[in-house]
This record gives C-alpha cells, sequence and structure tokens, in this order.
C-alpha cells in the first residue's frame, strides 16, 4: 500500500512539474492536445474529493467509490485518469466516468461540466437539483447560472469560484479551508 | 590546597564565617545547576511539544492552499507565526519538496533547508529545527519546516542566573548573620580565654578566671586552664612570698653586718687615740715606744679591715655616696704617699720614685675615697715589693679616645684623661689570676693575700670606686715576679682646687690651743669617753664628761636670761646615745646659748653630714676619729672664739 502510494505520488510529482513548466508558456513536451492548464484542473477536480464531505447516503458502503464524472467533451485526455489512479480519499477509490447524456449521470460524486455543454447548464444543474453532486465548470457565468464550482484562469493561475447556495441545498459541506483559498459568491 | 594553607592562620571567628560562607555557596550553586539543567530539560520538551503543535495547526491550516496551489494563502498562514517570538523561520514544502511558502516573506532561500529531511526535531546550539508532514485525509501534501530560537531559553537562563546571584548575596549574608552567632557561641569562649591568657602574660595576674559558657570542649578547657592558672597563682604566690622572705632576711643581713661592722671598730678609737698621744711622749723608753708602735700597726689593721667590710657592703647595698669636688690629684697621691709609701719604704729599703709629667691635674673626685684608692694601691705596692726592690709612681695626661662616650654629668669635663701608673717590682701575677683580682672574695684575690694577711677586699673596693667616679682601674703584670702595675684612669676637670684640701694634715705636729676651751664629752662607750678627757685635758681644755642627753643637759648649766652664757664653749657628743640622738642634744643646747658642737658618728654619708649640720653642728666627724682632724677643729673653734662675735654679742 505504502509502495503504491510512493509511486503514485512519484508520478503526480513528475505531472506537477510538467504542468509548472506548461503554464509557464514552454511546451517541452510538445503535447498540444489537451490544453496544459487541464492538467492542473485535473488535479483540482481530484482535489475537491478531498476538501468537500458527501452525505452518507452518497456512499452504498464504506468502500464505494467516489465517482468523478465529466459530462460532454473530455477536455482532461489522460490527465485525469493519471492523476485519481492508485489515489484513495478516506477509503473510497476515485473513479473517471465520462458522460455524453445527462440521462447517464446516476452515482456521480463531482460533475464537471464541459464547455460543450456550456448552453445548457441551467437544465442541468436544474436537473440535479437536491442530489449530491458537486458540480464543476469553468465557463463563464457558471456560477451565475446555478453551478457550484468554477474554475476560472487569472494571470496564468487557476482560481476556484464557490455557489455556496446550491452547494448546501445539494447537503453537500464544503471545507473551512477550501473556501478560505476560494472566491465565494453568495 | 593554597586556600586551605591561607585559612590556617586566619583567626576562628573569620574560619567559622568561611566555612558557613562555603557550604551555603556550595548549596546554592548545587540547587542552581540542578534547577538549571531541570529547567533546561522542561524548556526543551516543551518547546518540541509547542512546536509540533504548531507545525500540525499550521499544516493542517495550509492543506488547501497546497492542494490549490494559493500560494498567498500559504504565505498569510505563516504570517500568523509573527505572534510566536520562539519561531525564527518557518516554509512549507510541497509534494516535490520545493518551497511553497516562507516565513519570515523575504527570508533569502539559501537560510532555508533545499529538501525537506526526515521528520522530526532536533536541537543544536542555538536553535530548534523540525519538519512535519502535511497531510489531508490521509493523502501527503506537503511538508512544514520550523526553526525556532532558543534565546528564550537562555533569557530565562539569565533570569535563573540573577534569581540565584540574589539567593547567594541573601544566603551569604544570612550565612554571616548565622556566623557572627556562632561566633559568639564558639569563639566568644575561645576568644575570652585567650584575652585571659594574653592578661596573664603581660600583667602577671593569675586572680582572673575564664568564664565558662557550657559544658561542651570549650567549657572543659575553660576549666582546666581555670585550673591550671589556680595552681600557677598559688605556685607563683608562694614563690613571691619566699622572695620577699629572702630579701628581708637579706636586709636583715646587711642591718646586722653593718651593726657588727660600727660595733667591731668603736673600741677601737680610744685605743688609737692612746697610742697616739703615748708616741708623741718624750719621756717614754725606746722599748715601750717599739711595742706602743706594734699596738698601733696591728690595731690600725683591725680598723683597716672593719672598713673595708663595711666599703664592701655599702658597695653591695648600693649605698656607697661620693661627695665630689674639684681636687688636684697631686694633693691627694702626695697625702697618701706620705702615710704609707715613703714610711714604708723606708723601712723595707724600697726606693719610692715619682714622675710628673701630668699638665692637667685636676680631677672632680671624692676626696677621701680616692685617697683610700691610691693607699690600696701603694699598700699593696709596699706589701708585695721584697726589701731593695723599688715603687715607681708616674703621674701623665692621655687624650681619651674620641669613640668613649663622656659621661653626662660633668659639663666641665675635658677631653684629657689624667692616668696614676704604679708600678713595683714585686711578686707579680700570674696571668690567669689577673682577670680576677678585682672580684672581691675571689680565689685569686685570696690566695695572693693568703701569706700576706688581709681580706684582699681594697682591689675590689678600689674597682667600684673608680666607677662610681666613671674612671676606671686596671692591672697588668708582665708574669710571676716580674712586678705588677696597676693604673688608675680618671677624666680631668678645669678649674681650681677647693683649698682646704690641699691642706694636708701634718700628722707629727703638737695640738697647741691658743685658748683654753670648756668642752663637754657626751659618749655613751665609757673607754673612749676617758680617752677623749685624757687626750682633751692634754690639750690643755677643761673636759666635763656625760653618757647620756639627761646627764649632759644636767651638766650645761646656763646662767638664766639676758646674758644667758654657755656653761662649755664645745659639745662633742656621740650620736647614737642611749636616751637618743646626739643631734636632739645639740638642738636643745643651741637653743638655751651659743654654743659650737663637733658630732661624732660611726656614719659618714652625705645625709648623714646633712643632718648633723641641720641640727646645730658645726662640725661632722666620722669614726675612727682622727686625732689629728679633732685638734684641728678644735684649734679653728678657739681662733674663732679669740675674735669678737657679733652675732653672740647681740643676743
Amino acid at each position: 500500500m505504502a509502495l503504491l502510494k510512493r509511486t503514485g505520488a512519484a508520478r503526480l510529482a513528475g505531472l506537477f512539474m510538467s504542468i509548472l513548466l506548461e503554464i509557464s508558456g514552454t511546451d517541452l513536451l510538445g503535447q498540444a492536445n489537451p490544453a496544459p492548464e487541464y492538467q492542473l484542473k485535473a488535479v483540482f477536480l481530484y482535489n475537491f474529493a478531498q476538501f468537500v464531505d458527501w452525505p452518507p447516503q452518497a456512499f452504498s458502503d464504506a468502500q464505494a467509490p467516489i465517482v468523478i464524472g465529466i459530462l460532454g467533451d473530455d477536455p482532461f485526455g489522460s490527465y485525469l485518469d493519471e492523476t485519481v489512479r492508485g489515489e484513495k480519499v478516506n477509503g473510497h477509490p476515485l473513479v473517471v466516468q465520462r458522460l455524453r447524456r445527462l440521462s447517464d449521470v446516476k452515482a456521480v460524486h463531482v460533475l464537471f461540466i464541459s464547455e460543450s455543454e456550456s448552453d445548457r447548464v441551467e437544465q442541468i444543474v436544474a436537473a440535479l437539483r437536491g442530489r449530491p453532486v458537486l458540480t464543476v465548470g469553468d465557463t463563464e457565468d457558471f456560477c451565475a447560472r446555478g453551478g457550484m464550482v468554477r474554475l476560472l484562469n487569472e494571470k496564468n493561475k487557476i482560481r476556484v469560484r464557490i455557489n455556496l447556495e446550491p452547494v448546501k441545498s445539494a447537503g453537500l459541506a464544503v471545507s473551512s479551508k477550501l473556501l478560505r483559498v476560494a472566491d465565494v459568491q453568495r | 590546597m593554597k586556600f586551605f594553607v591561607s585559612l590556617r592562620d586566619l583567626p576562628i571567628k573569620r574560619k567559622l564565617t568561611v566555612v558557613v560562607l562555603l557550604t551555603s555557596s556550595v548549596a546554592v550553586l548545587l540547587m542552581g545547576s540542578v534547577l538549571i539543567i531541570y529547567e533546561r530539560n522542561v524548556f526543551r520538551h516543551e518547546l518540541a511539544a509547542n512546536m509540533t503543535v504548531l507545525a500540525q495547526i499550521i499544516g493542517s491550516n495550509s492543506t488547501a492552499a497546497l492542494a490549490f496551489d494559493d500560494r498567498k494563502n500559504a504565505q498569510e498562514i505563516l504570517s500568523a507565526l509573527l505572534a510566536d517570538a520562539e519561531v525564527r523561520a518557518a516554509a512549507i514544502y510541497d509534494r516535490t519538496g520545493n518551497v511553497f511558502a516562507r516565513y519570515p516573506e523575504n527570508l533569502p532561500l539559501d537560510q532555508l533547508p533545499a529538501q525537506p529531511t526526515d521528520h522530526g526535531h532536533k536541537f543544536d546550539r542555538h536553535q530548534f529545527v523540525m519538519f512535519a508532514p502535511i497531510t489531508q485525509q490521509g493523502t501527503r501534501l506537503g511538508t512544514i519546516y520550523l526553526q525556532a530560537d532558543l534565546g528564550q531559553m537562555y533569557a530565562r537562563f539569565r533570569v535563573y542566573g540573577l534569581l540565584l546571584l540574589f539567593v547567594g548575596v541573601c544566603s551569604s549574608l544570612g550565612a554571616m548573620g548565622m556566623a557572627w552567632q556562632l561566633q559568639r557561641r564558639i569563639s566568644q569562649p575561645i576568644l575570652e580565654l585567650a584575652h585571659v591568657a594574653t592578661a596573664v602574660s603581660e600583667r602577671h595576674d593569675y586572680s582572673v578566671r575564664g568564664k565558662k559558657h557550657g559544658d561542651d570542649e570549650i567549657g572543659q578547657l575553660t576549666d582546666a586552664f581555670n585550673e591550671m592558672l589556680a595552681r600557677l597563682g598559688a605556685a607563683n604566690a608562694a614563690l613571691a612570698a619566699s622572695e620577699e622572705d629572702l630579701r628581708f632576711a637579706n636586709k636583715e643581713k646587711d642591718n646586722f653586718f653593718a651593726i657588727l661592722s660600727h660595733e667591731l671598730r668603736t673600741p677601737l678609737t680610744p685605743v688609737l687615740a692612746t697610742v697616739s698621744v703615748l708616741e708623741g711622749d718624750p719621756t717614754l723608753p725606746t722599748s715601750v715606744k717599739e711595742d706602743i708602735e706594734m699596738i698601733r700597726r696591728n690595731v690600725e689593721l683591725e680598723a683597716r679591715l672593719i672598713d673595708d667590710l663595711l666599703d664592701i657592703n655599702r658597695i653591695v647595698r648600693g649605698k656607697l655616696d661620693l661627695n665630689r669636688q674639684v681636687v688636684d690629684v697631686r694633693a691627694l697621691l702626695e697625702h697618701a704617699m706620705a702615710s704609707y709609701c715613703h714610711v714604708a719604704a723606708a723601712k723595707k729599703n724600697i726606693r719610692c720614685s715619682v714622675e710628673m709629667t701630668a699638665t692637667e691635674t685636676h680631677v672632680f673626685v671624692d676626696s677621701s675615697r680616692m685617697t683610700q684608692v691610691f693607699w690600696n694601691l701603694l699598700q699593696n705596692a709596699v706589701k708585695f715589693t721584697p726589701e731593695g726592690g723599688a715603687i715607681s709612681v708616674r703621674v701623665f695626661n692621655e687624650h681619651r679616645p674620641t669613640t668613649a662616650p663622656t659621661a653626662p654629668n660633668d659639663g666641665e669635663n675635658s677631653l684629657v684623661d689624667l692616668v696614676v701608673q704604679i708600678s713595683d717590682t714585686g711578686m707579680g701575677i700570674a696571668p690567669e689570676t689577673l682577670p680576677r683580682i678585682f672580684r672581691a672574695f675571689e680565689q685569686g684575690a685570696r690566695s695572693r693575700h693568703a701569706s700576706y694577711g688581709g681580706l684582699g677586699l681594697g682591689l675590689s673596693i678600689s674597682r667600684a670606686i673608680m666607677e662610681l667616679h666613671g674612671g676606671s682601674i686596671s692591672a697588668a703584670s708582665e708574669g710571676k715576679d716580674k712586678g705588677a702595675t696597676f693604673s688608675v684612669r680618671l677624666h680631668t676637670v678645669k678649674g681650681l682646687p677647693t683649698p682646704q684640701v690641699v691642706a694636708a694634715p701634718s700628722p707629727h705636729r703638737e695640738f697647741i690651743g691658743d685658748r683654753k676651751l670648756r668642752v663637754l664629752v657626751v659618749e655613751d662607750h665609757r673607754d673612749t669617753a676617758d680617752q677623749f678627757a685624757r687626750l682633751l685635758q692634754r690639750a690643755g681644755h677643761e673636759v666635763v664628761c656625760a653618757s647620756s642627753i639627761r646627764e649632759a643637759q644636767q651638766y650645761a648649766v646656763v646662767t638664766p636670761a639676758p646674758d644667758r652664757i654657755c656653761a662649755f664653749d664645745v659639745l662633742i657628743s656621740d650620736l647614737d646615745l642611749p636616751d637618743g640622738s646626739g643631734r636632739e642634744l645639740m638642738r636643745n643646747l643651741a637653743q638655751l646659748c651659743p654654743i659650737r658642737g663637733i658630732a661624732i658618728s660611726g656614719h659618714g654619708s652625705r645625709d648623714d653630714v646633712e643632718s648633723s649640720l641641720a641640727a646645730g653642728f658645726s662640725h661632722h666627724v666620722t669614726k675612727p676619729v682622727d686625732w689629728e682632724k679633732l685638734k684641728t677643729v678644735l684649734q679653728q673653734i678657739a681662733a674663732e672664739k679669740t675674735r669678737p662675735e657679733p652675732a653672740h654679742a647681740g643676743a
């Protein structure tokens, strides 16, 4: 287990390095697709699992995985899979699901609403209302349109914006530590 | 070691203080050391615990910042450390080991460890450093590094040091107070004993006693000391008592000796006087004259022996008084030579020569004592020189060595000494006896005189007389049968001789009275009184004898006032009379009428003479009475009587 974790950590470390390098505008690895910022956004998606508590009924049992769903076109490529591979949060393994339609969204804990679905954000959010699903997006006015967490670029840095009202009504608890580093929209 | 040696000579008081101070200082130091070591451990333990908690708090707070790459937030969290004075530096490393945030914000990177090392903490000399992992939900997000200053610990130690110093000073003061108390209980009795011992050794006061303060060793010491003092005091008192007894006995002996000598000599006076008169009687046959001369010689010898004994007694008691006058030593020497040298020399066929080279011949001496010295030396010379020998007398001046101290009393002293050397061709003196001949009763002196008679006291008397005069006497001899030379050395003075001393009496001059005197002789010794009466009557005077003051006053009938004419012209009285002193008689008679007095006494000290003159005597004659001198005195009185006496005529 420790071995696994260490190898995972080492891998993550390497990944982190390359992300930093790419954010600074240097494309040493020569990967044009996907956009380098999504490497970091993938890590953020994983990290949300650590700073958000789901109600117990969100999991069927203690070993039930935390599911990160991507609705619409996948901007992450393999980044997200590489990030969550082998990782566990509070004993829950992490699983990535790619979803094409809203009806596919079932036992999902974190839902990334891709730019391709930006026209339907209100519908998606309305459909998920009351369910313990953390909705994450990076489109304009994502929070204003009812989304919970928006990732936005600011001077080459990724910032987090949280819309607390839907988060609370979904029965989710966001760690105060996360709130401290995020912009909170009321 | 040196310290303990120097402690050895300190007074007990100080010793106690030092011991108590040392003990308290060691205790305070020991306590302080233990306290500081304990405090240091507690401090380090607490610091480590505090830092661990701090690291956990910071780590926990900074998870989100690490997770969401918010350096600003991490920096804010770290800047809260400003409140903790102990934390000097801190850093958050991300999970790849790079510095994510640091405190203080502008801390140069090279002052932080480049990579987080093993978790845990360690102390070095001045700081505490620790690493702790930052995890969130079991996931490692980074590492926190804390560096704390130990300055606070040292500051606390400084406070402890000051406190220790304060306690040390207080305990030293307390210790000194205690030492004072202890000193009162331990060293005070010892000091008192020391004082007592000092008093005893300085004042010889054995009556003091040490005060006992308790029954400890010092108390026992005090008891022993007091007992010792008591025994010492008793022994000392016994010694003093026996010493007093001895002194008293010695004084008694001296007195007895003086009285004995006096009593021995008194009977000789009439014998000598009678012999002197008989010798001058031209009608006596030659054979009787020779017998009479033999009697005179032996009586004179006897008188001389008694005189020597008296003188020795005076010298031993320090009662030899000098009646000093400025005298020409030539007169004294001529007188002495006339009495002894020429007569004896003629008899033994000894040549007697005088060599006078001295120009300064005046000395400040007691004439009679000085004459006695010359007599002694001349007598010895005659005695030890065989028939046909020679005696030479040399008188010369010698400059005194400048190093010799001058006698302080006679300010008229010149720096010239007068030396009288008397040499003979006699038996001489063996070198081994030479140093002893001036000592009374010495074997050497005695053996020298054994075959010649006499006690041999003359030389020791002469030496005492010379020393009293500030002069000296010495003897030299080249050996047995080579003769001896005695030298007398005196300081000369400038001055004229007193005339009456120069007027040496001519021994064979007849007494011729210019006028008959009425003489009252008061003498309890009957033979002496009769002898006086015969001598005076033969000289043509009227004589009445009395044996006591009472009898004398009966004879001294005075015609009633206003004429008050005395029955006698002269009173010759012994001073020691059965019913009082002759001075008393003189005083009484002098009140009644004008009468001259001559005192006759065995004592001739200055005090004796002065009290006789004070009582009204005009002359004081010492026994044995020199008949020639007495005759001269009577002659003077008779001469005065022929002249008118204004003092008495007016009365």
